[in-house]
């Protein structure tokens, strides 16, 4: 059934046109910056010297805004399947269908199948679901990898079982590489995992290696920081409780298409 | 389109079953069973709102601006749990819990469904658009540059339909436009200038970068001007040289 409703609203939008923020990102992804620079920065046409500045200024925002993970994905993915609209949305299409079926896992943890059904169904049918799950930014791909991590987090508190443990250690490595915010959940977690250490028979070295991300996150942030990473103008949220309590309750209100 | 009324009414109410999902999994700790590490598996989900909460309380001191609304997308699936955590605790019975499910998720599609129409109007015409400019073989294809998305979506559809290395995002005033072949610059003859004036940047607005931005020295060159909407375009004839032939595209 969730299927079903997934498949029929949002399959018809996956050879939609592209939007002026897939455009820009996957001009990004097609420049697969910054490990390639433009070839021609020492012509004479101060045309190119624009081309050059506006790469820079680009990938400088990038970089501030996602680790290069999925551009790096999205670059041999253009590479292999051309930068078509079904190209371009196909990964995130997939990733929002394993999505609704993760989440019902998910929420069979600690929800009655009734409540986990609506969750998942309500899921399926919001707009923001849809439509990011036929959209080439890094949206869907943050949600992705962020219910494997919490279903191999909630299968290992379940089950406790070492290969469930491995699993969550290498999706939590893909979440770093993926979306900046996924060390939210990361210290939820070592929180958690913790003050549980004694029932799961944890070492401390695993908490020692989460401090020393947690520490490079920092770093990160502070030279993101100085190096004036958030200074550019437009699409940045004040950063305050408010402004998050208002796009965490807004979420489901999303009623345009993204 | 639904009434904003009735839309914040129905927010209001999901706002505060998220609330007392929340709530219900906070109260999980201090019951027995299951044994504890699972029974705070809710809790540990509100955590992940809890803790960007903190979290900007603190870095928001420092920093004015962070973050974009897209990064929270994430949080979705986990808010629609906690909508239907606080509505089983509220709605005991089987009957009542399914219609009021029902209710929420009716409302959920049909607002969205009936405020979606905006949504296809955004969509770009670029494709429209450079599929008839690389009818005209131009020399230089001049997309300004400076203002929101727009010439983004132009140069990439400009290098899908045929025109490499000819899109010009911003044009140096009072200096000739070239275009190189065979290693030689030549001024350009036909030039193809594309503005969307949908987005609300049409030449009217009067940005420095938009038609001001071609040089004046600009002459006998046929200039093609293609505008996905209505609008004025007086500043064009600047030159008494120049000739234009304007365009009115429709979405395709």
């Amino acid at each position: 059934m969730l299927t079903f409703v997934y498949l029929v609203l949002s399959a018809p939008l996956l050879n939609r046109p592209i939007n002026h923020d897939e455009v820009y990102n996957t001009l990004c992804y097609l420049d697969a910056l910054p490990f390639s620079a433009p070839t021609d920065i020492t012509s004479n046409k101060k045309i190119t010297d624009q081309f050059y500045m506006s790469w820079r200024t680009d990938w400088e925002r990038q970089i501030a805004l996602h680790p290069p993970f999925v551009s790096l994905f999205y670059s041999g993915w253009t590479r292999l399947f051309g930068d078509s609209e079904l190209s371009l949305h196909l990964p995130p299409f997939l990733i929002g269908f394993v999505g609704i079926l993760l989440l019902y896992q998910i929420g069979s943890f600690f929800l009655k199948r009734d409540a986990v059904f609506a969750a998942s169904l309500a899921t399926a049918c919001s707009i923001t679901w849809i439509g990011y799950s036929v959209q080439a930014v890094h949206a869907m791909f943050e949600a992705g990898i962020f219910l494997i991590a919490l279903f191999f987090f909630c299968r290992y508190v379940r089950s406790g079982e070492r290969k469930d443990l491995t699993r969550l250690q290498i999706a939590n490595l893909f979440g770093i590489l993926i979306f900046y915010h996924f060390v939210i959940f990361l210290m939820v977690q070592t929180l958690f995992l913790f003050l549980s250490r004694k029932k799961y028979s944890l070492k401390m070295d695993s908490f020692v290696l989460m401090g020393l991300v947690f520490i490079l996150y920092g770093i990160l942030f502070l030279s993101n920081y100085y190096a004036g990473g958030f200074d550019y103008p437009w699409c940045w949220s004040k950063i305050c409780p408010e402004t998050f309590q208002q796009t965490v309750s807004g979420l489901p209100f999303q009623l345009v298409m993204p | 389109m639904i009434n904003s009324t009735i839309l914040k009414a129905y927010q209001t109410v999901l706002e505060c079953l998220f609330f007392v999902g929340c709530l219900r999994a906070l109260l999980l700790l201090r019951k027995n069973t299951p044994p504890l590490p699972q029974r705070a598996l809710p809790t540990v989900m509100v955590g992940l709102f809890i803790l960007p909460f903190l979290f900007y309380a603190i870095i928001g001191i420092f920093i004015s601006k962070f973050g974009h609304e897209r990064n929270f997308f994430y949080l979705l699936p986990l808010y629609f749990f906690f909508i239907f955590y606080g509505l089983e605790a509220l709605l005991r019975t089987r009957l009542l819990f399914n219609t009021g499910v029902l209710f929420l998720i009716c409302f959920l599609v049909a607002a969205g469904f009936l405020t979606m129409s905006s949504a296809w109007e955004n969509t770009y015409r670029g494709r429209a658009l450079l599929r008839l400019a690389s009818t005209l073989e131009a020399d230089e294809v001049f997309v300004p540059y400076a203002f929101s998305h727009t010439p983004w979506a132009f140069f990439y559809y400009a290098k899908r339909f045929h025109f490499p290395d000819k899109v010009t995002p911003y044009l140096p005033p009072d200096q000739p436009v070239l275009f190189e072949e065979d290693g030689k610059f030549h001024p350009v003859r036909r030039m193809i200038v594309i503005e969307d004036l949908e987005q609300g940047h049409g030449s009217a607005k009067g940005s420095k970068y938009e038609w001001r931005g071609i040089p004046r020295n600009i002459k006998n060159v046929k200039i093609y001007i293609f505008q996905t909407g209505p609008g004025g375009y007086g500043a064009l004839f600047m030159n008494p040289f120049t000739v234009a032939t304007v365009y009115f595209l429709q979405d395709e």
